[in-house]
């Protein structure tokens, strides 16, 4: 049952839709009903989604896609009716990955030094530093094979520590140095990884995902007779699988072709954008940082030195690209004063 | 438990040998061969005694359990191995599969290609050589169960020593039913064993098994307590090498181990 509905008639692409899990009555209904107004939908009387749908398209005079069912990341019992947003620009919601105070050890070698950052839906955030900054090691924690020293993780509203299995099923990654296994075929290791994320509409999804990837004409390939692209494709499409809330991305353009990359950054973002997964996204390649992030953060030994806009941080720093600026961070990472703004 | 995530693990292995002769074919050719070679021992030895002791149902039948056994094992091992050799361990672990669906998923491999195995020495060692099953009489299934579940308690033990020490220690793993084959007392009596080594031996379940197939094949009454003693060490020891495995999980997730899992980083 459809209770509200918030278009945004400046951009008349998105179109949220407040949606009860089950039709309600009395007391609920009346708390469901004040629960969206204080988070600014207009309500409407109860009606079936589908005349809602055909609200929206009269707002906006073109088609949506409806999601059933709850939002996935925070348990909200939102649905949301949109095409494809032109802005990325996250509106303010809970966070998709919450990370608070995180700190790794190995013996006295201090890895990650409590570190605190979030990534909202719809974001794609930057983690940059020099190799051994403790990106990987930030991204293995997330990703619970890793266990932290101290600090918490949450993924919505899920502990990773606490409810590892809850959680990691709304995560995935794709990463240069975890390929997917070579002796199975592109549509086996997707059966695979399917059933260990739980997807249940898999031949629907697997088309969805071969067509988003143009892995068509290698879906009875096996992944080792792959070039180094396809193989990376074939990586993403097993990271959108499940569809995660949040996306961890270790460097996933390395070692593939300029035109390649700049497909796969397209379809990164025209993910995102669509279904309001948060991305944290390393690359050493400060110009797809610059095109492809909203924010970065600069990890130097363990800990977060800076944070912004990639677009404005390195004139806010006296230097004029974010290359530059990564090297003045890379190279004098505890001088940060001869870079104040 | 989530099923869909256990079952992953055994579609996975189908892949594989689905697409693999390599895969298939050691599944039923090695214990042919055993059973070639020890029925036809078991034939000479039966012609130059002057006894009524039955070699093959005794000798033939206990490589055919031990071989059974070894399968067990294996089918753990090398489903485990597979994600080794294909270096998928973040690529698996990284889900929200748990160590108890993983570990599950491994033993319904096992028990899938051992059948297979077992399937193809019972065929091979009835119709070439006239091993009767019903020799073994109502004793026949708790045999099989207790090798079963000791195959599988140590295809447990080994993952775990190669999840600790590094992909090079499966070559600690291949020997094992060999190193134990002697006490286990398939080939010969307990009573052939110096004491020390009887020790050794009364703690191994299989060693009970084969005591109790001579003493049935030699038309004596075995203990059933001793069977059941047999049972309990088995299931003891499933529940020691898991709780070894979960600690060596719980110490790779704490170092790093599983995120960086190859040869190189751990040797």
């Amino acid at each position: 049952m459809v209770l509200a509905v918030r278009v945004d008639r400046q951009e008349q692409e998105r179109v949220q839709l407040a949606v009860t899990p089950r039709p309600q009555r009395g007391a609920d209904l009346d708390r469901m009903v004040g629960r969206f107004e204080n988070e600014g939908l207009q309500t409407a009387p109860p009606m079936r989604i589908a005349t809602c749908v055909g609200m929206a398209w009269a707002f906006c005079g073109r088609p949506f896609v409806c999601q059933k069912g709850l939002h996935p990341c925070t348990g909200n019992p939102y649905d949301c009716i949109r095409t494809p947003m032109r802005s990325a620009a996250p509106t303010p919601q809970a966070p998709v990955l919450r990370v608070e105070d995180l700190s790794k050890h190995y013996g006295s070698v201090q890895a990650v030094k409590s570190i605190s950052f979030h990534v909202c839906p719809g974001e794609i955030v930057g983690l940059l530093g020099v190799n051994g900054a403790g990106k990987t090691t930030t991204i293995s924690m997330i990703l619970g094979v890793l266990e932290p020293t101290a600090g918490s993780i949450h993924i919505g509203s899920v502990d990773l520590l606490r409810h590892r299995s809850r959680a990691l099923s709304s995560t995935n990654f794709a990463a240069v140095y975890a390929p997917l296994p070579g002796n199975l075929t592109v549509y086996e290791n997707l059966r695979v990884f399917a059933l260990l994320y739980g997807v249940h509409d898999f031949p629907a999804r697997l088309q969805s995902i071969l067509d988003t990837f143009d892995l068509h004409r290698f879906r009875n390939t096996k992944c080792g007779l792959l070039s180094s692209g396809e193989q990376t494709r074939v990586g993403l499409a097993k990271a959108m699988l499940n569809r995660p809330c949040v996306l961890l991305l270790d460097e996933p353009t390395a070692s593939i072709d300029p035109a390649s990359a700049r497909d796969i950054r397209s379809t990164i973002r025209s993910f995102a954008a669509r279904t309001r997964t948060g991305v944290l996204w390393t690359s050493h390649n400060m110009y797809e940082v610059e095109e492809v992030c909203s924010r970065v953060m600069f990890l130097s030994q363990g800990e977060i030195i800076l944070e912004g806009d990639p677009r404005t941080l390195p004139a806010q720093y006296g230097k004029s690209t974010l290359e530059e600026l990564f090297i003045s961070v890379a190279r004098e990472p505890l001088d940060l004063g001869a870079l104040q703004p | 438990m989530n099923f869909a995530r256990i079952a992953s693990i055994p579609l996975r292995q189908f892949y594989l040998y689905r697409g693999s002769a390599a895969r298939v074919v050691p599944l039923f050719a090695w214990v042919t061969i055993d059973m070639v070679l020890w029925g036809f021992m078991s034939k000479f030895l039966g012609s130059l005694a002057h006894t009524s002791y039955r070699f093959v149902p005794a000798l033939l039948g206990a490589v055919l359990f031990w071989d059974f056994m070894t399968r067990v094992m294996q089918g753990v091992t090398t489903a485990f191995f597979e994600d080794v050799w294909s270096r998928n361990f973040l690529n698996v672990f990284a889900t929200p599969i748990t160590m108890p669906e993983y570990i599950a998923g491994l033993l319904f491999t096992s028990v899938a290609t051992s059948l297979v195995g077992l399937a193809v020495m019972i065929a091979v060692a009835t119709a070439a050589f006239g091993l009767n099953f019903a020799s073994y009489g109502a004793m026949l299934l708790p045999f099989v169960l207790v090798l079963f579940l000791n195959g599988m308690a140590l295809g447990i033990l080994a993952i775990a020593i190669v999840l600790r020490f590094g992909p090079a220690a499966e070559w600690f793993i291949w020997p094992i039913p060999a190193l134990l084959a002697p006490f286990a007392c398939v080939y010969y009596p307990l009573s052939t064993l110096p004491a020390p080594m009887q020790w050794l031996a009364r703690l191994l379940p299989p060693s009970y098994v084969f005591e109790g197939m001579r003493a049935v094949v030699s038309g004596h009454r075995f203990n059933g307590e001793l069977l059941a003693a047999a049972f309990a060490l088995a299931v003891a020891y499933i529940l020691l090498a898991y709780w070894i495995f979960a600690s060596v999980f719980r110490h790779a997730v704490q170092t790093g181990l599983i995120a960086r899992y190859s040869a190189e980083t751990v040797s």
